[in-house]
């Protein structure tokens, strides 16, 4: 008997002798990859750039909108915005990935990575730079570094000052312009196949980083007047954007892409942005209903008439806890299939044109060919790090004009379908339309230096309608953009409660030293 | 798959019994699952649960789910016995699990425990009230895997522009994962008096818990949110008594008592060089309470804005004196583990008739009891009205008539001068209880400043008796049944579950059992459904 017991035992001893055969490939995910493609990756990255979907909603529309003045309200949502942006913990985790990409392409043996490193570079600094002009002081050379192995690893990384982000970004930036090859051959790595910007163009990428040296180094002029006209000096005689084929626009049709800005638009409170009495005084010059006094045509593509075709404008001064003074739901989906909807289009105040929030070839401008003008315009104007010269800055100036109408009606132009109802603009505008907005008293080059310097803050404020964070920077740096009334005092952002809680050492430091985590706190380079 | 051999042999030596037994099992599991949201659409054909019967198949959103997990194992028993008196009983196993790592995934934990039982081993007649008298000494481990596909670290993907993106995954995964393993140590003893008609049974427990795999919200950023590893040791200890007596015993009356008692205290002994903290529970994001615990500390803590004091310890309110000053962080307000449990359960019997009366109870643990706080910062409490029907101070309301409404918030101003600043009752209640609401941010008008709503009005001492249940049941005579010729037994019953609150110290009738979260995270009360009796008539027949 007992020897039928161990023959027994043994074959089944046998049987589990191999007692994890076949465990590895069991174990092994079916759904999500063990490895990264780093092109798949650096895609994912660039998803970014375009900003995220709580940016429309609590930070443009309820703050920013009325803070820069670009737009007025007439609701607001009531809660604390600040709460529930995402941008601080998205480009995180964006750094995150930024880092994992870096570290694959030093361990690179294969290709050539310069471009590759050149592009990374600049999608690192322009998210720092967007997080620091946010919030100031930003945990930056420890962060994004959780997944990192070993030393390497850090979850509780410290603030550095915002000053030193920006000087390790703008030597970036140089690097990438001073070392992107411009016609790369295949011993190169590519990222041209998931680039939805430039398709691997690298000598729009050369120009993308050059043209953002001269937005950020103006950025710190007022404050670090030597080291921006160091890095214009250099910048200003390097390739810069000067066609909108090169500018840095997310164009969804382009980049195959679907989703338009309405979900954004509405929300409950963004429903209250509507046409402020700044950005109409910029653009009308009498206050007639009938919009007789318009010369800027842009207002047609940014904003329409209310629900009785009149051109009225809500003031400057809406506040939280104020009761709505225009509720209606003015952006609502079933505006597309009917215009006049009789329960939505009931706006007292003119609103964003609602063909413009709901078409899907909207474009999300980041760096305009506009812009690139304007940033020109000022620095000639005010001869930094090259010598003054009104005529430089006033050609700029006008080509800066010329290229955001040309961006808008290209807007219009490209969905004709939904901008045909109704259609009371001209696509392209004609020549004499054009020709009076340049000839306007309000925009023509004329004046002392420093009213031409305001008409220069005043065109770029008007063109970055659709970019309402470069206008509150450039507000915030210069005090010349457009005001009706005083400027609120929304400087910055309240960091996310999370470091408060999770960080909370290296948080309180970096709170000491910037005197308070206010809204109302002004960060380095701001005037 | 299992299979368990058994050898035997009784008196291996004089008075010795052996008993050896050898088995193995192979266990898996393999799940898929595929879940399709038809996002409203309308179906074709009615009944039919079919993906391909939605109109627009292209808006069908399609999840898949898989689970694959595989253990082998192999097992022994040793049963040792010397005569009646002296046991030992040992084990070991050792599984392979497909869920580790191939270089930890075979794992070994063994257990032995001893017993003694006295009142056998020794003559014990002249202690005649000691009927028995058992020790018993006891060591086990545990050991346990994970689950399945955590060995590699994953990415997560999407797509932008028409192309792939793969991005880094939402959590910190751990490194070197290693069977989670836990040492359990027991002594206790079970008693015997009067011919066992009283029964004590003791026990204290000790286990260390190691190599848990755990999570800790990290800053994001660090570029994630949870970093989650490998090294976790906790601590587990109590004290457990059961005392079982038969107070009466006679043919026709009998009455039984159980009595139940326990406290079990959870310490968090280490965690991992970069963790700090565990999260336990987290109510409304970093504007509510939440319920953690760092290395040292038991579990339980529940942490949330207190007042902040002065040096003589007087509260500090707002010079405007419309609120009190908050601590800049979350403090501990509270713990949610209670001081013990009982319960007591009587059996009384007469004649046919059989009366259960279960009671049991929670004594001490503390609780977030947000029920409350909405009723006291909305005003539906009872317990706000006091003011608003003119129990309050004079107060020169915004239509120029003075009320007798208002309130003084008591304390000092920063400066050390008693607020005496009559404000109008909602910043009594709105402001000292309003932790549902967020950040005050966004009510201090137009200035945005970082202070917090407190949690130290309700935070509060969480203890209640409960009649758990009562049954009667009456059980229809034999000799009456014999009549019927149908049936063999039969009996009717009434029984009464979770009756009422004998004591209970929540306000407002909130429900104390209705936690947000049980287990470790509990300590958390919000939007709980009031507690409900139920009734059960039963009739129970053999035929």
């Amino acid at each position: 008997m007992k020897k039928y017991i161990y023959i027994f035992l043994l074959t089944y001893i046998m049987i589990f002798i191999s007692c994890d055969d076949g465990f590895e490939e069991l174990n092994v995910n079916p759904q999500k990859p063990v490895t990264a493609d780093v092109r798949a990756v650096y895609n994912g990255i660039s998803s970014s750039y375009p900003g995220f979907g709580t940016e429309q909603t609590f930070l443009r529309n309820e703050l920013l909108y009325s803070s820069t003045q670009l737009a007025g309200l007439s609701r607001k949502i009531g809660v604390d915005p600040f709460s529930r942006v995402n941008l601080f913990n998205g480009l995180y985790t964006k750094l995150a990935n930024i880092r994992w990409v870096e570290d694959e392409l030093t361990k690179e043996e294969t290709f050539n990575v310069t471009n590759a490193s050149a592009m990374v570079k600049i999608a690192k600094a322009y998210f720092a730079f967007k997080i620091t002009d946010f919030y100031g002081d930003i945990p930056f050379t420890e962060a994004g570094k959780a997944y990192l192995s070993g030393e390497n690893q850090n979850v509780h990384p410290v603030y550095d000052d915002s000053k030193t982000i920006y000087l390790a970004c703008l030597e970036d930036l140089k690097w990438a312009v001073d070392n992107i090859v411009e016609s790369p051959d295949n011993t190169y790595l590519s990222f041209a196949g998931t680039d939805a910007f430039y398709s691997g163009d690298m000598l729009k990428w050369k120009k993308l980083a050059n043209t953002l040296r001269l937005r950020y180094a103006l950025r710190i002029s007022e404050k670090e007047p030597a080291l921006a006209a160091e890095i214009i000096s250099d910048a200003i005689n390097k390739p810069l954007i000067e066609t909108k084929g090169e500018a840095f626009v997310f164009d969804r049709i382009a980049a195959n892409s679907t989703g338009t800005q309405s979900g954004s638009f509405r929300a409950a409170g963004s429903a209250g942005v509507r046409l402020g009495q700044t950005m109409w005084n910029a653009m009308s010059d009498s206050n007639d209903e009938d919009g007789s006094g318009i010369f800027d045509p842009r207002i047609y593509v940014y904003f329409e008439p209310n629900m009785d075709d009149k051109w009225i404008a809500v003031s400057q001064d809406f506040e939280a806890g104020i009761s709505p003074i225009d509720e209606a739901d003015v952006y609502d989906r079933n505006r597309i299939a009917d215009y006049d909807h009789p329960t939505t289009h009931v706006n007292h105040y003119a609103a964003v044109n609602t063909n413009l929030i709901h078409s899907s070839t909207d474009r999300t401008p980041i760096v305009t060919l506009s812009e690139a003008y304007f940033l020109k315009a000022e620095i000639y104007a005010r001869g930094i790090g090259v010598t003054a010269n009104m005529t430089m800055a006033e050609e700029n100036y006008y080509a800066g004009i010329n290229a955001s109408v040309d961006f808008w009606y290209d807007v219009v132009d490209s969905d004709l379908t939904v901008w045909n109802d109704p259609l009371s603009v001209n696509v392209p505008p004609i020549v004499t339309e054009i020709d009076n907005l340049l000839n306007h008293p309000q925009v023509i080059f004329t004046g002392t230096d420093s009213e031409k310097l305001n008409k220069i803050y005043e065109q770029r404020w008007v063109s970055l309608f659709w970019l309402p964070e470069e206008a509150h920077f450039l507000q915030s740096r210069t005090g010349g953009t457009p005001l009706t009334g005083t400027r609120g005092n929304f400087y910055r952002l309240p960091y996310p409660d999370t470091e408060g809680s999770y960080n909370l050492d290296n948080y309180n430091a970096a709170v000491t030293k910037m005197g308070g985590d206010e809204s109302t706190i002004k960060l380095w380079w701001m005037k | 798959m299992d299979f368990l051999a058994s050898v035997y042999k009784d008196d291996l030596l004089p008075d010795f019994n052996a008993r050896f037994s050898f088995g193995g099992n192979s266990w898996s599991q393999s799940n898929y699952g595929m879940q399709g949201d038809r996002r409203s659409q309308p179906v074709a054909y009615p009944d039919q649960f079919s993906f391909a019967n939605i109109s627009d198949t292209r808006q069908l959103g399609l999840t898949e789910s898989f689970y694959d997990k595989k253990i082998n194992s192999l097992y022994g028993f040793l049963n040792l016995s010397y005569k009646d008196y002296l046991f030992l009983e040992l084990t070991g196993r050792n599984d392979w699990s497909s869920t580790l790592p191939v270089e930890t995934n075979s794992y070994f934990y063994p257990s032995a425990n001893v017993s003694f039982v006295a009142t056998e081993a020794f003559d014990l007649d002249s202690l005649d009230w000691l009927s028995f008298a058992k020790l018993r000494v006891a060591f086990a481990s545990t050991a346990v895997d994970t689950s399945p596909y955590r060995t590699a670290s994953v990415f997560g993907t999407g797509s932008f522009a028409g192309n792939l993106t793969v991005s880094l995954p939402g959590e910190v995964p751990p490194v070197g994962l290693k069977p989670q393993i836990s040492d359990s140590y027991e002594i206790g003893t079970t008693l015997g008096f009067m011919d066992n008609r009283l029964n004590l049974d003791l026990t204290y427990y000790y286990s260390n818990s190691y190599n848990q795999i755990l999570s800790s919200p990290i800053p994001n950023s660090s570029g994630s949110g949870k970093y989650v590893f490998n090294t976790g040791e906790l601590e587990n200890y109590g004290f457990e008594v059961q005392l079982n007596a038969n107070v009466i015993n006679k043919s026709d009356l009998s009455w039984d008592i159980l009595l139940n008692y326990s406290n079990n205290k959870n310490y968090v002994v280490a965690l991992d060089d970069t963790a700090e903290f565990l999260e336990l529970a987290n109510q409304w994001g970093v504007y509510g309470p939440s319920v953690k615990v760092k290395p040292g500390e038991q579990y339980g803590a529940i942490y949330g804005y207190d007042y902040e004091r002065n040096t003589n310890g007087e509260k500090l309110v707002s010079d405007d004196g419309h609120h009190y000053l908050t601590t800049s962080e979350k403090v501990i307000l509270g713990n949610a583990t209670p001081d013990f449990i009982f319960g007591l359960n009587n059996t009384l019997r007469y004649k046919n008739f059989s009366l259960g009366v279960n009671i049991d109870g929670k004594v001490g643990g503390d609780v977030f009891a947000g029920s409350y706080a909405a009723g006291m910062y909305l005003g539906h409490s009872p317990n706000t009205v006091k003011e608003r029907n003119g129990g309050g101070l004079p107060y020169n309301a915004s239509d120029g008539v003075t009320y007798n409404t208002g309130v003084i918030l008591e304390g000092v101003h920063a400066d050390g001068t008693t607020n005496t600043t009559v404000v109008n009752p909602i910043w009594k209640y709105m402001g000292n209880f309003g932790s549902a609401w967020g950040d005050r941010t966004a009510l201090v008008n137009g200035v945005m400043q970082k202070e917090y709503f407190l949690h130290t009005e309700t935070v509060l001492d969480n203890s209640w008796v409960k009649l758990r249940q009562v049954s009667l049941s009456y059980s229809l005579p034999q000799e009456l049944l014999k009549k019927t010729n149908i049936f063999q037994r039969l009996s009717l019953s009434v029984v009464g579950r979770d009756l009422l609150y004998l004591y209970q110290n929540m306000p407002d009738n909130i429900n104390p059992e209705g936690l947000v979260n049980v287990g470790n995270g509990q300590g958390v009360e919000w939007g709980s459904m009031p507690g409900f009796s139920s009734f059960t008539i039963g009739i129970q027949a053999s035929f």
